[in-house]
């Protein structure tokens, strides 16, 4: 719900040129959330679905976002092999290089596509920053995430 | 690193991506307007969007009317409502001067005035910052059709590319797979505006001899029978021969403010080749 909320609400904090060097990738952090607290399977549905739903309000071709969000997930799970994501430095890590690894797929795909080349030094630069700024947040993102867990599902304590 | 059911597992996920690959390239170079079932997730969706579009637009209007000084914003509304109204009459009559030097665009000017147009508001952004487009909240209900163009007092916005009964979609101006036959309004030569970034535009396919300089108004030719012809689309701020090229290499900076959209005008002309 969080990460739809974020997702609808997304476009109207990047029609600021500026705030896109800030651009939290919300939906990478609680990917990589429920990688590493919740099963492959869970994960992967919130991967599909949001990126289904997400393309749906998009202008890009059906079936992009959602393919960058499995890659996504796909990276993460791979990732999560190489970095401890319960530890600060190994989670900041991860987030910084999903979401640049990301863009870059996305960039990639768009050329590949004729769908148009994004490639320019303003974008090289809101993709390097927006990493840093997911991957800087991501501790953070995710203390609330795991605080907001075990107040509404005080079950799922354990987990953690 | 993994173990043969996490292997498993994940080969599930890997197939999953290759199918959306092929989803993908299926979609890829079709219409942009939604299929029956996006148009049910749309209707369900869009107003949760339109809800979280009205809370900004709020928390907006609370910091800038009370914490970012009261009499200077109510004054700069006005001001820009004043501005914007001035801009059209400005725009109309440049275009009107333009046209009676030819006589007969007079007539086209006013058939680009006839048609009648319906306000909408918007209630959503593109959620991906590389594709430039806005979810407003009229739709075929309204008599929306897909390739209507849509502007406002400042001059051209963009065009519908997917209609449900509720919402459309508007591709903007600024989005790098948007075309638009454009002229110079001084030079009266042809090009193809298309998106670069938030703030420039290209104009593509100018001939290296055509006459164009920097300061130049450019608006629509009409050609491609969507949009009107004479409605502004910006002002040409760089303009460079590249050698050896055959076309040059021309920046345009709409006369829209993509980042301050809210009320839209959706002109109701149907494109030909549609409704054909």
């Amino acid at each position: 719900m969080i990460a739809l909320l974020f997702a609808l609400f997304k476009g109207n904090i990047t029609r600021w040129e500026t705030m896109r060097f800030f651009d939290l990738e919300l939906v990478i952090i609680i990917l990589t959330f429920l990688v590493t607290y919740y099963s492959l399977q869970s994960a992967g549905i919130f991967a599909l679905s949001l990126g289904l739903l997400i393309d749906t309000f998009s202008t890009g071709p059906l079936g992009l976002l959602t393919f960058i969000y499995l890659a996504s997930f796909l990276l993460i799970v791979v990732g999560s092999r190489l970095f401890d994501c319960r530890a600060l430095v190994g989670l900041s890590i991860l987030t910084s290089l999903v979401v640049l690894l990301k863009d870059l797929v996305q960039m990639l795909l768009m050329v590949s596509f004729s769908l148009g080349s994004p490639v320019s030094i303003p974008w090289l630069l809101a993709i390097v920053t927006s990493a840093m700024f997911s991957g800087l947040l991501a501790p953070a993102v995710f203390y609330l995430l795991k605080s907001g867990f075990r107040f509404f599902l005080k079950d799922v304590e354990n987990v953690f | 690193m993994f173990n043969i059911d996490q292997v498993k597992k994940i080969g599930v996920w890997v197939i999953l991506c290759l199918v959306t690959v092929f989803f993908l390239t299926a979609n890829i170079g079709g219409e942009k307007a939604w299929k029956p079932a996006e148009q049910i997730v749309l209707e369900l969706f869009a107003p949760l969007q339109k809800m979280i579009q009205q809370v900004v637009q709020a928390t907006e209007g609370v910091w800038l009317s009370y914490f970012n000084l009261v009499r200077v914003h109510d004054e700069n509304l006005r001001l820009n409502q004043e501005n914007n109204a001035l801009k059209m009459e400005n725009n109309r009559y440049r275009e009107l001067l333009g046209t009676s030097r030819r006589l007969q665009e007079l007539l086209a000017f006013k058939i680009s005035n006839d048609w009648p147009k319906v306000v909408a508001q918007v209630i959503g952004r593109d959620p991906d910052r590389l594709f430039k487009a806005v979810l407003i909240d009229k739709g075929k209900n309204d008599g929306f059709k897909i390739n209507m163009p849509v502007v406002n007092a400042e001059g051209v916005v963009g065009r519908l590319v997917s209609v449900s009964p509720n919402y459309s979609k508007v591709l903007l101006v600024i989005d790098q797979n948007s075309a638009v036959d454009c002229l110079i309004e001084r030079s009266r030569e042809n090009g193809i505006i298309k998106g670069l970034t938030d703030t420039v535009c290209r104009l593509d396919y100018f001939a290296r001899t055509g006459d164009v300089v920097a300061g130049d108004f450019v608006v629509t030719s009409g050609l491609e029978r969507i949009y009107p012809k004479g409605l502004p689309v910006g002002v040409v701020t760089e303009v460079l021969d590249v050698p050896g090229a055959l076309f040059k290499d021309i920046k345009v900076q709409p006369v829209v403010n993509f980042s301050k959209l809210e009320e839209l005008l959706i002109v109701l002309k149907e494109d030909p080749l549609l409704s054909q």
